[in-house]
């Protein structure tokens, strides 16, 4: 039974492309309001984004447990037909084989610099939000302990939060992370500078129009700057960038008019 | 009369003579227990009390078996012998007797390795025991479990008589479970305490009254598993008070010629916690003895889960599950019932009935061989409803529709005193579109069996 399964699983992937984008399509994630955190909350709107941009149809189904019922244990994941696919660069992978792209009119060499930007934002940003939510004590003690044990009953909130907690920091450790708040704070600097560079004064990163590397740093950008936070340093740092915060606001208001736009302040 | 040291239960009470010890007077005068290094000396005097109150020398003797066995039932002594004397010394007085009994206590660690069955899967059990722990006829004893379907299980667990509340006994445990049903798609990590208090009432059999808190972690089993066990994975802490009711009359849990069993267990979940539910169930087995080693048994078991609580759905584990090769043979284990792609979601009501005719074993000479492996042919029939509707009635009307029957012959072997394995040919009767069935041989190991 359980071999069959694989064997269904990489069928299913291996046909997944051929069908069109069906109009149920969903996206899985924690409550955005009670329950979710600035990593996951960055992942889900940069998701988010991509989907606006590749002008998908989807709806957003909030589950307390959506991480856990993720394939991959992280969130998002989009579930379209029978398929469940976790996380950006799959879920780009997943709508490439539909034969809808953002970047089909990218050089090679522009691919691979997208490539590496994003490889960048995940390992940088990814660090920091999680030093931040799991690593700065005021944080962790006035933000996210109540956030993350908000869905569950007495004393299973203690316990999965300071669970979690030791997972986050070893994982954060076995991926070479830095978890001092000066350097991981520096690290961001100079990620922003690259990035600020990169963007220059255009609308996007590429000429040809948004791509999933604008969802990323969007995702990512947005979350920053708008939790509200015990400590705000992070929000500090990237307030430094003019043109990124700009580049933010031009995606809010073009993809998201709807959803997003009263969260300015 | 002189010292005679009786080796018990042989007592010669029935001497040649016709004296009618009944009418010999005595009484204990003096009651010497030799051998006690560490037990606490109220655990000893509680169980010696009966012996003071014989008033004869019949009684005298009966009641030092009693003690000598109870003594044996506190499960702390190795060896208990009993010597019953004349009084001797200053203080003698005429009929007055003089009990000693002579224990040896356990050593003060035990362990051991096992096997055991549960939900159709082979167990190695690793286990380590401190017997008479604090001195007060108290165990603390853990195992380590492992099975051949993937599963673990571990438990540490404190065991003591309560003595102000005659034959009850406290247990308090610390538990992780992992197991596995392949069937349904998904794997159940436990973790918790439990604490419970039993007790005997006869006629009205063994109550227990049982608090468990647990931690939950339900995650699928790949990636094909429907969305509808998906939507449940995770963590919940249930958090229960449940009683059992149990009365067995039966000469043999495992292959019984003899009595019957009702068991009624209903459990409240919602102290606290986040599932929260009632749910019940209802076993009966009652043994008829025929001519010549036949034996007719009849079996029936229900079970029933009502959610309560605002959007609660019930979790996928506490569910029941239908089939298997010793509840509903003919059928795969969790076999029957809804399904979705090929995985069985299990359901909030079920019934399963048996008929078996255990019969001798054919041409065998001896017979004592029949305690071990039985033949058997057996009807069975049950069925498992998910019906939506709150209503019972029509619950119960659902359940009547489309019945799984099957019926065959085989082999009950028993293992142990608890398990039992069966090797069926299987032939089904009546079953849904969808359910796993398995017309031919099939092979089970279980403790519980219908």
């Amino acid at each position: 039974m359980v071999s069959s399964n694989v064997l269904l699983d990489s069928i299913q992937i291996e046909i997944g492309g051929d069908n069109e984008w069906p109009n149920d399509a969903k996206l899985f994630q924690p409550y955005e309001t009670e329950q979710i955190l600035m990593p996951d909350s960055a992942n889900c709107l940069a998701v988010q984004a991509f989907l606006q941009m590749a002008n998908l149809k989807y709806e957003t189904v909030y589950k307390a447990n959506a991480a856990e019922m993720s394939p991959t244990g992280r969130v998002p994941f989009i579930k379209v037909g029978q398929y469940l696919v976790a996380e950006l660069e799959p879920i780009v992978a997943f709508v490439q084989n539909k034969n809808i792209s953002l970047t089909s009119n990218l050089t090679d060499a522009e691919k691979s610099d997208m490539r590496a930007y994003m490889s960048l934002i995940n390992t940088v940003f990814g660090n920091a939000e999680n030093y931040i939510t799991w690593c700065d004590p005021e944080t962790y003690s006035k933000v996210t302990k109540k956030r993350f044990g908000s869905i569950h009953p007495f004393p299973l909130n203690h316990i999965l939060v300071w669970k979690k907690r030791s997972a986050t920091i070893e994982r954060m450790k076995a991926l070479g992370g830095k978890t001092e708040q000066e350097a991981v704070l520096d690290d961001v600097d100079l990620c922003c500078q690259s990035l600020s560079d990169r963007l220059g004064d255009r609308e996007f990163f590429f000429k040809s129009g948004p791509t999933e590397l604008d969802a990323l740093v969007f995702g990512h950008i947005f979350t920053i700057i708008t939790t509200p936070l015990p400590n705000n340093q992070l929000n500090g740092i990237v307030r430094g960038f003019p043109n990124l915060i700009e580049h933010c606001k031009r995606i809010d208001k073009m993809f998201f008019k709807t959803n997003f736009s009263s969260e300015w302040t | 009369m002189g010292g005679r040291f009786t080796k018990i239960p042989v007592v010669e009470t029935e001497t040649e003579d016709d004296t009618d010890w009944s009418k010999v007077g005595a009484f204990v005068q003096k009651v010497v227990v030799d051998g006690v290094r560490r037990t606490k000396d109220f655990v000893i005097h509680d169980q010696l009390k009966d012996v003071l109150e014989a008033k004869n020398f019949a009684d005298v003797i009966k009641q030092s078996i009693a003690v000598k066995n109870k003594l044996e039932a506190l499960g702390i002594f190795q060896k208990v012998g009993v010597l019953i004397d004349v009084s001797r010394g200053p203080d003698a007085v005429e009929d007055g007797y003089e009990v000693t009994f002579f224990v040896q206590e356990s050593s003060r660690i035990k362990g051991g390795i096992s096997s055991s069955f549960t939900f159709n899967e082979l167990n190695c059990v690793v286990g380590l025991q401190l017997p008479n722990f604090t001195g007060i006829a108290d165990r603390v004893f853990t195992e380590f479990g492992i099975g051949s379907n993937k599963s673990k299980s571990f438990h540490v667990s404190y065991l003591r008589p309560l003595y102000s509340f005659d034959r009850a006994i406290y247990k308090a445990s610390v538990f992780q479970n992992i197991s596995q049903r392949p069937m349904a798609g998904f794997k159940l990590l436990e973790q918790g305490l439990s604490s419970e208090i039993s007790a005997s009432f006869s006629p009205w059999g063994k109550q227990t009254l049982q608090w468990e808190g647990t931690i939950r972690n339900l995650s699928v089993l790949a990636k094909s598993v429907p969305f509808d066990v998906r939507e449940h994975s995770g963590y919940t802490l249930k958090s229960s008070l449940r009683h059992i009711l149990s009365l067995d009359t039966r000469n043999s849990s495992v292959l019984p010629t003899n009595g019957s069993l009702i068991e009624l267990i209903n459990e409240f979940a919602g102290l606290g916690g986040n599932v929260k539910h009632f749910k019940h169930e209802l076993s009966l087995q009652f043994n008829c003895p025929l001519v010549s080693d036949y034996v007719l048994q009849q079996s029936f078991k229900c079970g029933l889960i009502h959610n309560f609580g605002k959007d609660y759905k019930a979790e996928p584990c506490d569910l029941f599950f239908l089939g298997g090769p010793l509840t509903l043979r003919g059928f795969q284990q969790d076999g029957i019932g809804p399904q979705v792609d090929g995985y069985f979601l299990g359901a909030p009501i079920y019934w399963a009935s048996s008929l078996h005719l255990y019969t001798p074993i054919p041409f065998a000479a001896k017979s004592s061989l029949i305690s071990f492996i039985r033949p058997h042919l057996f009807l069975n029939c049950g069925n498992i409803s998910n019906l939506a509707s709150n209503d019972l009635k029509s619950k119960v009307v659902d359940l009547s529709k489309n019945i799984c029957v099957s019926t065959g012959l085989g082999l009950c072997l028993r293992i142990g005193q608890i398990a039992r394995l069966e090797i069926n040919y299987c032939v089904p009767l009546s079953f849904h579109h969808n359910d796993a069935t398995i017309h031919g041989p099939q092979c089970g190991v279980g403790f519980t069996f219908l």
